[in-house]
C-alpha cells in the first residue's frame, strides 16, 4: 500500500504526524494533492478559530512564548500579511504584532471581525487613532511595552464602545489618568509594571469607573521591581479597589495605607481569584514597598481579611517579609477563606507549623504549592493525610532562599505510597524539588501516584520521573 | 508470569506476557470486558495485523515494558520529535511500507508510546521538504490544475520565507 492509500485508510494518524510539525510545513503541504489539501483544510486550518498573525521584524521576545510559534501564522513583512489576511478574513479573531513600527499601513488590515489584538514592544505613529476608530467593536486590547501615553488611554475610551479587556502593562508613562473614561463594558484592566503610575491619579479613575456602574471583574496590578522605594502603590486607589464589589480577580501589593482604610469593610467578598505580592524581591534586606512600621503587614492583613471570602477558590501568597508579618496573621487570613481550591505560598519563611499545620483543614484543596516555605514531615503528612481531594502538591526551594533546604525525609513519600496504595482511586502527583534528604532506598511507586523528584539522591522504581542533579 | 494468545490476521499464534498485551489499550479493554483469563487458552485475535508487523510491535512492547507511563498530551507543551531514543530509532529504520503498518498497529492496538515514536519518525521525515519532495518520497501524483496550485500558492503565501 502507499502512502497515499494509507492516507485514505487513517487520516488520524496523518493528523497526529502533522500535529508533531509547523503550521508553516503543514500549510506548505496543502500542495502535495488534493487530498492532503482537503484534509489540512478541514482538520488543520478550520478548526482553528482563534487564527494569530504575528508580525515578527527582528526578535522573538518573551512575550511570544515559543510553544504559541507552531500555532501561529507569521510573517516577516506586512506585505506577506495581505493575501493571507484576505483569505483568512472569516476565520481571523484575534491578532497578534510582535515589535513593529505600526504606521498607516496598518490601516489597510481587514479588521472586521477581530475581537483581540495585541501590541506587544511595538510603536505607533499618528495612525493610532484610525486604527482605534476601525476598531470600534473590539472588546479585548492588549498594548504592552509599547511606550503609550495617558493621551493614548483618552483615545482608547472615546473610540472603543465595547472594549471588555484592556492590559496596558509595561507602559511606563502611564499616570493612571483617563481609565475613568474608559466605556461602561470595561471588565478587566491589567495595569501591571508600569513604573510611574500615579497613585491619586489611578484612585481617581477608580472612583469614575465606580460612580459610572462599570462592573469591573478583574484587577491586576503589579508594581514592577525597580521602583521599590517611591511609595507608589497601592494606598488611596488601594482603599478604592475593596469597594468595587463585583471583583472576582485581584491581583496586587499588599501594604495599603493602614490610617487609610482605618474603620472601613472591603467589599470585595466576590473574589474568586486573589493574588498579594508582599515584598519586592525574594532578598531579604530589600525595602518594602511601602515604608512600612512594624506590624503594618499584620493590620493589613486582618483588615483585608476581616470579612470572610466564601468565595474564594485561588489564594496566591507571594514575598511577605517577617518584618511586618507575622505566623498568626497568615492563619488568620487562611482561617477566612475555608473553600480554598488553590493554594500557593511563595517565600514566606516565617510561617511555623501553626499557621501550616490549619491548612490540613482546608479540605477541598486540590492544588497546593510551598516554594521556600519552612516545611517538616509532618505538617506534610498531615495535610497529605487530611486533604482528601488534593491532586496536585509542589514543594519547591528557590537557590536564594533564606530557609534551609533538604528540610524534609523519604516518610513523606512513604506516605504518599501508602495512601495511594489504600485508595486505588485517588489520583496524586507529587513535586518535590531540593528539598527531600537523600536516601538509597529503592521505591516503587502506584500507578495512581505521579512523582517527580529533582536534585536528591534517590532511588525510584516505576511510574516516577526522577530528574538527576546532582545536589549543590 | 502469566502468558496471553494472541492471533494475528494471517492465523499465526503469539504467546506474550499478559503485562506486554496489555500495553495495548485496545487489548487491554478486550481482556477487561471480556473477562478472558489468560489460562484459558483461548487466542485473542488481533485482526487488522500480519505476523511479521505484530512480531514487530510485540518485540517493541517487551523492549518498553518498564517504561514510566507517557504523560498526557497537553495542548501548551511544544511537541519535540528530536527525543526519540536511539534503540527505537534503530527499531524504526524499516522501509516505508513497513514502518506504516507499524503505525497502523499501534494506532488500532491504541499503543500511544508506539504509535508517538513511529509518528514522530514520519514528522521527521517530512519537515521542510517541498510538496514536490513529498509527492516524490510517498509516490503521490499531483492532481492539482496549475489553476488550482496557484490558488493554493497564494493563500499560502504568508509561510514562505522571503
Amino acid at each position: 500500500m502507499g502512502f497515499d492509500q494509507q492516507l485514505n485508510v487513517c487520516p488520524d494518524v496523518w493528523l497526529k504526524i502533522f500535529s508533531y510539525l509547523k503550521l508553516r510545513d503543514i500549510s506548505r503541504f496543502r500542495l502535495v494533492c488534493k487530498l492532503w489539501n482537503q484534509l489540512i483544510i478541514d482538520h488543520v486550518l478550520k478548526p482553528r478559530k482563534q487564527l494569530i498573525i504575528c508580525l515578527i521584524h527582528y526578535s522573538i521576545n518573551n512575550f511570544f512564548r515559543k510553544e504559541h510559534i507552531s500555532d501561529c501564522y507569521y510573517v516577516s513583512n506586512y506585505r506577506q500579511l495581505m493575501p493571507s489576511m484576505e483569505h483568512h478574513q472569516e476565520l481571523l479573531q484575534s491578532l497578534k504584532v510582535f515589535n513593529f513600527l505600526i504606521g498607516n499601513w496598518f490601516l489597510e488590515i481587514p479588521f472586521q471581525r477581530l475581537h483581540s489584538i495585541t501590541f506587544v514592544d511595538c510603536t505607533f505613529t499618528e495612525c493610532f487613532t484610525g486604527i482605534t476608530l476601525q476598531l470600534k467593536d473590539l472588546t479585548k486590547l492588549e498594548i504592552m511595552k509599547c511606550e503609550i501615553s495617558d493621551e493614548h488611554i483618552k483615545i482608547i475610551a472615546n473610540n472603543l464602545s465595547q472594549l471588555e479587556h484592556l492590559n496596558v502593562s509595561f507602559n511606563n508613562n502611564l499616570s493612571g489618568a483617563n481609565f475613568g473614561t474608559l466605556p461602561i463594558t470595561i471588565r478587566s484592566l491589567n495595569i501591571s509594571y508600569c513604573m510611574h503610575l500615579n497613585d491619586f491619579k489611578l484612585c481617581y479613575s477608580f472612583q469614575e469607573l465606580l460612580t459610572k456602574g462599570a462592573k469591573l471583574e478583574a484587577i491586576r496590578l503589579k508594581p514592577y521591581p525597580a521602583f521599590a522605594n517611591t511609595n507608589c502603590l497601592p494606598n488611596t486607589s488601594f482603599f478604592v479597589l475593596t469597594t468595587l464589589k463585583h471583583l472576582r480577580i485581584l491581583k496586587l501589593n499588599c501594604m495599603a495605607d493602614i490610617n487609610m482604610i482605618h474603620g472601613s469593610v472591603p467589599e470585595i467578598v466576590e473574589v474568586e481569584h486573589l493574588t498579594i505580592f508582599g515584598r519586592r524581591s525574594s532578598n531579604e534586606s530589600a525595602p518594602m514597598l511601602l515604608a512600612g512600621r512594624p506590624n503594618d503587614g499584620d493590620q493589613f492583613i486582618r483588615w483585608l481579611f476581616s470579612v470572610p471570602f466564601p468565595n474564594l477558590r485561588y489564594l496566591n501568597l507571594v514575598s511577605f517579609s517577617p518584618h511586618y508579618t507575622t505566623d498568626e496573621s497568615i492563619l488568620y487570613c487562611l482561617r477566612s477563606c475555608p473553600n480554598l481550591v488553590r493554594l500557593k505560598l511563595n517565600n514566606l519563611p516565617f510561617l511555623t507549623s501553626k499557621s501550616l499545620d490549619f491548612i490540613a483543614e482546608l479540605t477541598e484543596l486540590r492544588y497546593l504549592k510551598f516554594c521556600n516555605i519552612d516545611l517538616s514531615d509532618q505538617i506534610v503528612i498531615r495535610i497529605l493525610k487530611q486533604c482528601h481531594e488534593l491532586q496536585h502538591l509542589i514543594i519547591q526551594f528557590a537557590d536564594h532562599g533564606t530557609v534551609k533546604p533538604y528540610n524534609l525525609t523519604e516518610a513523606i513519600i512513604h506516605e504518599c505510597i501508602y495512601l495511594c496504595d489504600k485508595f486505588p482511586d485517588r489520583q496524586l502527583k507529587v513535586v518535590i524539588s531540593k528539598s527531600l534528604l537523600p536516601t538509597d532506598k529503592l521505591f516503587t511507586i502506584p500507578k495512581n501516584l505521579k512523582l517527580e523528584i529533582s536534585r536528591s539522591r534517590f532511588l525510584i522504581r516505576k511510574h516516577a520521573i526522577y530528574v538527576d542533579e546532582p545536589i549543590q | 508470569m502469566p502468558i496471553i494468545k494472541l492471533l494475528s490476521s494471517d492465523e499465526e499464534p503469539f504467546e506474550v506476557d499478559v503485562d506486554i498485551a496489555r500495553m495495548s489499550i485496545t487489548l487491554r479493554t478486550m481482556l477487561d470486558d471480556l473477562g478472558i483469563e489468560e489460562d484459558d487458552g483461548e487466542p485473542i485475535p488481533v485482526q487488522n495485523v500480519n505476523s511479521s508487523i505484530l512480531r514487530k510491535v510485540i518485540q517493541w512492547c517487551t523492549y518498553h515494558k518498564n517504561d514510566p507511563p507517557t504523560p498526557d498530551d497537553d495542548e501548551q507543551r511544544e511537541k519535540r520529535t528530536d527525543d526519540i531514543p536511539s534503540w527505537d530509532a534503530d527499531f524504526l529504520k524499516v522501509d516505508q511500507g513497513t514502518l506504516f503498518e507499524i503505525i497502523l498497529a499501534a494506532n488500532y492496538l491504541d499503543i500511544k508510546g508506539l504509535l508517538d515514536v513511529t509518528c514522530k519518525t514520519v514528522a521527521n521525515m517530512i519537515r521542510g521538504k517541498t510538496p514536490e519532495e513529498i509527492r516524490k518520497t510517498f509516490n503521490i501524483k499531483n492532481d492539482f490544475t496549475p489553476q488550482e496550485e496557484e490558488q493554493i500558492r497564494r493563500e499560502n503565501e504568508w509561510c514562505e520565507e522571503k
